[in-house]
């Protein structure tokens, strides 16, 4: 039973990977928040599904688009295949702990926790950013009010920290160095992250991540969630600033040249800090002609999103 | 956007979804194959699949009885399962069952399905007796027009064939 559900998973994960690209590819640009919700569901919908499967539920053998019992007997039963695959899910959960565990202990490492502020002035620009949120219609969601928060550091940082009381944080040295319509461009960035399920839906993503950690389609969907969080963020926070160009500039001044990427050591240590810098130029890149696009939009209407994910149920529920 | 690009995305995902839905129904089949559904018979028990097997054996067995079994039967899939009929040599149709699976039960047991189809054990029609018993954890049925003493020394004796 618990190679049918590997299987099962592993065929989940690949199909939703093969579909979403599809989709992506023959209906572009797709809207950021649809990308981003098809993406989480991509990652929660298979560990569910596993679970309906335990509790009886799912469609028969022969109603099946993918019989993972029977690929699953065809594994078990060709020795060269079993070889492959244990190597395969194998160095996914080395991939898996080596892209969690390595930046954690570095960060700790290196940062330490620098000193935190209730800034006023900061304040009130999130109080104008959130009065148009809400002057946009945007529906903020309730519970504990927003706080900024000032870090005492000269790096560049810009995020919404906490779960449960969820503040906007912004470091000194990016004080420095943005004008006030960019710093409003950026507050409104974190302030559309709150907006569409802050950290409490990174944890959630993250955890139905861990739990198919033998699986590298979620790791790389989970990769694509994070970039297409920020885009969603981008789209958001333009749609009701109405200034994509002034978020566009701030993307670029948080990750410019000055970003220390640590670049001392010898040749090799230069090279990787300098490919780095590029990955995360290109990343940028990606989302500064995504805010641009003349065709960008944020969200998609309701019933585009129900048909989205009743499609990508269908297809998931019928591989049994 | 007008209307019509975006119907046009629309349409294009809609076949998309369809067409990587049909192809990945179209490998399955293609590569794994259709199991053959329902009961198959084989020649003997040595051909039973390895997925439906232990299969059970009678340590004794009335001397009138003949083995190996008559007629060999099997099923693989969701409800994996055998049969084995004995008869009386030189007879027609096998006079004991041996076997297990989940209904319904081979037509070749004819009248004797009924005694293991029906939770009531007293529907067994006559001539015929059921009895049941575990072998290896799995529930093994015996039905037999036998007299039921000689029913519960078979279902005594079974053991996983090897």
């Amino acid at each position: 039973m618990a190679l049918v559900l590997l299987v099962a998973n592993l065929l989940h994960g690949a199909v939703s990977l093969v579909w979403m690209l599809g989709v992506s590819r023959l209906a572009k640009p797709l809207p950021a928040e649809l990308w981003m919700h098809l993406l989480g569901l991509t990652l929660v919908l298979p560990p569910l599904l596993a679970l309906a499967r335990l509790l009886g539920a799912g469609v028969g053998a022969e109603a099946s688009l993918v019989r993972a019992d029977l690929w699953a007997a065809w594994i078990a039963a060709e020795p060269a295949v079993t070889v492959a695959g244990l190597v395969l899910v194998g160095g996914t959960l080395i991939a898996f702990l080596v892209q969690e565990v390595r930046p954690l202990l570095a960060r700790r490492r290196r940062h330490g926790r620098p000193p935190r502020r209730r800034d006023p002035a900061l304040e009130r620009v999130l109080q104008d950013v959130l009065d148009r949120f809400r002057a946009a219609g945007v529906r903020l969601p309730p519970g504990h009010r927003l706080r900024a928060i000032r870090l005492d550091t000269d790096e560049r940082i810009a995020a919404l920290e906490g779960i449960v009381e969820p503040a906007v944080v912004i470091s000194r040295g990016l004080l420095d160095v943005l004008e006030d319509r960019e710093l409003e461009a950026i507050i409104a960035h974190e302030v559309a992250h709150h907006v569409q399920g802050g950290n409490r839906r990174m944890v959630i993503a993250w955890i139905a991540r861990a739990v198919q950690a033998l699986n590298p389609a979620a790791l790389v969907i989970f990769r694509m969630l994070v970039e297409a969080r920020e885009v969603a963020a981008d789209a958001l926070a333009a749609s009701v600033t109405g200034k994509p160009a002034t978020l566009a500039s701030v993307l670029l001044a948080l990750h410019g040249p000055r970003r220390d990427y640590g670049g001392r050591g010898g040749p090799v240590a230069r090279a990787r800090h300098e490919v780095l810098r590029r990955a995360e130029r290109a990343g940028v890149r990606l989302r500064v002609e995504t805010l641009l696009h003349p065709d960008a939009r944020p969200t998609a209407p309701a019933p585009i999103t129900i048909l989205a994910t009743l499609s990508l149920l269908g297809l998931l529920w019928g591989i049994g | 956007m007008s209307r019509a690009a975006a119907a046009r995305r629309l349409l294009l995902a809609a076949l998309w979804t369809a067409a990587l839905a049909a192809s990945l129904y179209g490998l399955d089949r293609f590569l794994l194959g259709t199991p053959a559904r329902g009961w198959q018979r084989a020649a003997d028990p040595d051909q039973i699949p390895a997925e439906v097997r232990p299969v059970a054996a009678p340590a004794y067995l009335p001397e009138r009885l003949g083995w190996p079994p008559d007629a060999v039967l099997y099923r693989v899939g969701e409800s994996p399962g055998w049969w084995l009929g004995a008869g009386v040599t030189g007879g027609s149709d096998p006079d004991l069952w041996i076997g297990r699976g989940a209904p319904p039960a081979p037509e070749a047991l004819g009248d004797a399905r009924a005694c293991v189809e029906g939770a009531d054990p007293e529907r067994c029609p006559e001539p015929w007796h059921h009895l049941s018993g575990r072998v290896e954890g799995e529930v093994v049925h015996v039905v037999g027009r036998l007299d039921p003493g000689e029913l519960r020394r078979i279902l005594a004796g079974l053991h996983p064939r090897e």
